[in-house]
């Protein structure tokens, strides 16, 4: 590769890194949000509007962590999304569902509180 | 074109679209700012988010077909919901194809590519 390709791919890798370290600085609030949410939801009695909204909440945290490589938090949001997709749709035993959420919420819970959200780097030329 | 309601997906989008895989494209938060563009860009390709509040995905790519001069622009979803019934459903609705995510920002070109090149040559 010419010295412009490799200039041009560093700055691929800075700018994928810079959007990755703004992504983690917004985590705690999104975490503490999503955390919130759950605590909402087991008081309402799982009430179908607060489990979707924090459906949406999971999915989109889910989705971005996932494409930044912060692979501790995209883990436990995409089992937690995985378990509450079928509960907002009606379509699962709601009870077991409710004790599978309620373990992965501790684990979220313990990312969160520990900051281990473990983000790998994204580069071009990896 | 690629409408997406994540300010972080789309900032790594158009890195990955622009930057890494060489692609003109205007990236547009949600279906109205995408209504409205549409006429000025002249997207030769539509990327869609599939959940998005107020107007998804399949909503906005109704709304872009009914409008006689792009009922013929291949739309691609990008979607979490990775199903086999969920993708199909999407295709069904007219989408040319569905790339999952999470998306690699560093093959996101090539995959789109190659779903182009499947494209034109079922054409011909």
């Amino acid at each position: 590769m010419n010295q412009n390709g490799k200039s041009s791919s560093d700055s691929v890798d800075t700018q994928l890194a810079e959007l990755q370290e703004s992504y983690i600085l917004k985590l705690d609030q999104k975490l503490s949000e999503i955390l919130d949410l759950w605590l909402s939801c087991k008081t309402s009695n799982h009430s179908k509007d607060l489990m979707h909204k924090l459906y949406r909440a999971v999915h989109a945290v889910a989705g971005t962590s996932s494409i930044l490589n912060i692979t501790q938090v995209s883990r436990v949001c995409i089992e937690i999304q995985n378990i509450l997709l079928p509960i907002t749709n009606g379509s699962s035993d709601q009870d077991q569902s409710i004790t599978l959420l309620e373990n992965q919420f501790k684990k979220l819970d313990v990312v969160f509180k520990n900051r281990d959200f473990d983000a790998q780097p994204i580069k071009l030329n990896s | 074109m690629y409408i997406e309601d994540e300010p972080d997906i789309r900032a790594v989008a158009e890195i990955a679209l622009s930057q890494v895989a060489g692609f003109e494209i205007k990236i547009c938060e949600n279906g109205y700012d995408g209504i409205d563009v549409i006429h000025s860009f002249n997207p030769q390709l539509v990327l869609l988010d599939v959940m998005m509040p107020n107007m998804d995905g399949p909503q906005i790519l109704k709304k872009i077909h009914d409008m006689p001069e792009f009922q013929n622009t291949p739309v691609i979803f990008i979607t979490a919901k990775a199903q086999t019934e969920e993708i199909d459903k999407l295709k069904k609705l007219g989408a040319l194809d569905v790339i999952t995510k999470p998306f690699n920002p560093m093959t996101l070109g090539n995959d789109i590519r190659i779903i182009w090149q499947r494209y034109h040559e079922s054409k011909r």
